[in-house]
């Protein structure tokens, strides 16, 4: 129970903060993944099954809010989703310098296995280097970031 | 190296969510763009919490902006921008129709049409894999949008088009940017006639202008034809920045549209006639 809220609560935060920068820095909405950021959250503190199920919910929310075939992003996401929490299980990714890289794999990885679907399945072609690059740098460096300071609230409160 | 039984029941999830995926895909694939009832549903239940998060950002916003600052000049000021939005779209869309109908009987009529037919919407979210395909704003059924209407920005440009999932209170709106958009249109100064159609990374592709059409170069303006029967004819949609000949049939002509990604704040949504109710501008 516990469980489904905290996915419930991350999703719309996910969702609110999307709605925030679609208004505010629209530019920016394609280099920061925020659905994809929860997940990778969900899943280092989780686990893989945890990232899983965030992964399928963040995906159809992604789906639903973009055009295109409806369930590409959620399958990429639960994949990626799924793979974080086994690996942040199995490596430690703590450190600042670890999650970002942790953080830059997982993303680049969810945006190739994206595009290949797209291309797989409704043949669009895959979109340029820049945002390959781009996107999990952002994401990835946003993530970090995010993550210490909680990590430093958490020791703060004695967790 | 035997799996232990919570890693067990991982594997069994996860394949589990997989296999809800290729369900999922296997319905769509067939429909295209087509939103299933599964993307309508989750459309409803979210993009209420959008519009309900894009209001409370507003509504803090504009307390701030009220109580803190000059609060009636900023009333005064707001009413004013609205009104000159609507003036710039009156504007845009006669000054465009003049072009093109010089009868009196016809202009009266397309007067009397635009004074009514506009809908001012607000967008709420953005498309969040390619934020130049599609968004989503705050009008829906209710406001008696329907598939297909046109939008515009504030200065009267071609934007998109509505397009399904649409909600009671909110809309998709597919983006002239976007690889599977399709729009009829025209080079000022009948220069040519063809289809212009999304790149997906803002800008546009004017399709099936023959090779040996003449006269068209970089600066041209285009403008809706209305041959697709979607976009009424004469808006304006960008300008020519390429002009290119790769097959033997026809011209690589890459067009720029007018209006800025980084500005739709509000747009403007033609309702036709006989579905607009009758007063949807605002007095003086």
């Amino acid at each position: 129970m516990r469980d489904a809220v905290r996915a419930a609560a991350g999703i719309a935060v996910a969702l609110a903060l999307h709605s925030l920068l679609s208004r505010t820095v629209s530019s920016w909405t394609p280099l920061f993944h925020v659905f994809l950021l929860v997940v990778l959250f969900a899943a280092q503190l989780r686990g893989e099954l945890f990232g899983a199920v965030m992964g399928t919910f963040s995906g159809l929310v992604v789906d639903t809010l973009s055009l295109g075939v409806f369930g590409i992003a959620g399958l990429s996401m639960t994949i990626i989703g799924y793979l974080a929490g086994a690996v942040a299980k199995r490596i430690n990714v703590l450190s600042f310098f670890r999650n970002f890289l942790f953080l830059f794999i997982m993303t680049a990885l969810e945006f190739i296995l994206w595009s290949l679907l797209a291309i797989l399945l409704v043949g669009q072609p895959l979109a340029g280097a820049r945002s390959l690059l781009a996107r999990p740098l952002v994401t990835a460096l946003v993530g970090a970031v995010l993550f210490s300071t909680y990590r430093r609230i958490q020791k703060r409160h004695g967790k | 190296m035997p799996l232990f039984p919570r890693e067990k029941r991982s594997s069994r999830i996860f394949i589990a969510l997989i296999v809800f995926h290729l369900v999922l895909l296997s319905f769509q694939v067939p429909l295209g763009t087509e939103p299933t009832f599964v993307e309508k549903s989750v459309f409803a239940v979210l993009t209420p919490i959008q519009h309900g998060v894009v209001a409370v950002v507003r509504f803090l916003g504009r307390l701030w902006r009220t109580y803190f600052y000059f609060h009636h000049v900023q009333l005064q000021n707001q009413d004013m921008r609205r009104e000159i939005y609507y003036l710039r779209q009156e504007n845009a869309l006669l000054r465009h129709s003049l072009e093109r109908f010089q009868a009196k009987e016809g202009l009266r009529l397309f007067f009397l049409q635009t004074q009514r037919s506009i809908h001012v919407a607000s967008v709420i979210s953005l498309d969040p894999v390619n934020y130049k395909k599609a968004m989503i704003i705050d009008q829906g059924r209710l406001a008696g949008l329907a598939k297909n209407m046109v939008v515009l920005d504030g200065a009267g440009h071609l934007v998109g088009r509505i397009i399904e999932p649409l909600s009671l209170a909110e809309a998709t709106v597919q983006l002239i940017s976007d690889e599977s958009s399709g729009v009829g249109v025209v080079i000022q100064g009948n220069k040519g006639a063809g289809v212009l159609a999304g790149e997906g990374s803002g800008l546009c592709q004017l399709k099936y202008i023959l090779s040996t059409a003449e006269g068209i170069s970089v600066g041209d303006e285009v403008l809706t034809s209305g041959y697709d029967r979607i976009y009424p004819p004469g808006l304006p949609v960008g300008t020519i920045i390429s002009v290119g000949r790769d097959s033997a049939l026809f011209k690589t002509i890459v067009v720029r549209p007018f209006f800025d990604f980084n500005k739709l704040d509000l747009v403007a949504v033609i309702v036709p006639p006989e579905e607009a109710p009758a007063s949807r501008r605002p007095g003086p």
